[in-house]
């Protein structure tokens, strides 16, 4: 059967890196910090400076492309894929 | 009031696009419903394209489906083949496919359809299937 394919697009963060106070060894360190759309924290990992954040934590302008077979099936996979994402307000000059 | 329909980036959210390579689709704004139906009927004779439907995505804005399978040296072709077309086609043929907005986008509602005739069975029915699974996302 073809692969048809559906194309998700808009402006998406996933996460980004800040800089936090570690009261315990008493130094700075970066963490890569999620938020909702409203600013509200979702949760934090740390970062590594060995390893850098990956292309996903950066804000993406790309679309997504998901591949199906079936509506229902379509339906199910863009829920998941855009429940990963934050998808953030954006206003282009042009 | 503004003559010539822009583009529009998508301010806020999402927007789910349905993607094919494999026919002929169109994207007609700024025109009367009566002006996409004549340039959707000359198309559908001339290149036996078997049947096609009318969907209006905003006031003035329509987009076209049409039902045969084709190759995508053949899509090409028609599509350059009309003029209302070629702005909107450069832009999807950069991309290597053809993309319609079946969400809501900006504050605009979902599609909806207002014409149908003809066969239905193949691209029209691959448009459908995701229509109907997305009306209520």
């Amino acid at each position: 059967m073809v692969k048809r394919k559906l194309k998700v697009y808009g402006t998406r963060r996933r996460g980004h890196r800040e800089k936090h106070y570690v009261k315990k060894e008493g130094k700075y360190r970066y963490f890569e910090v999620r938020r909702d759309a409203k600013g509200h924290f979702l949760y934090k990992k740390k970062w590594n400076p060995k390893k850098p954040l990956k292309a996903e934590t950066y804000t993406e302008l790309h679309p997504l492309v998901i591949p199906y077979e079936t509506g229902r099936e379509a339906l199910e996979k863009v829920r998941e894929a855009v429940k990963m994402w934050e998808w953030v307000e954006f206003d282009a000059e042009s | 009031m503004t003559l010539k329909a822009e583009h529009e980036w998508v301010k806020n959210g999402y927007v789910i696009g349905f993607m094919t390579d494999r026919g002929v689709i169109l994207d007609l704004d700024n025109m009367t419903f009566k002006k996409v139906r004549h340039l959707a009927r000359t198309l559908c004779k001339q290149y036996r394209l078997e049947g096609y439907i009318i969907v209006r995505s905003s006031p003035r804005n329509y987009h076209v489906i049409f039902n045969r399978y084709l190759r995508w040296k053949t899509v090409t072709m028609i599509l350059f083949s009309l003029w209302e077309a070629i702005r909107w086609g450069v832009f999807q043929l950069r991309e290597g496919y053809l993309t319609l907005r079946i969400s809501r986008k900006n504050g605009k509602n979902k599609p909806k359809i207002v014409f149908k005739t003809g066969k239905t069975d193949k691209l029209i029915a691959d448009y459908m299937d995701v229509y109907e699974s997305f009306k209520r996302f």
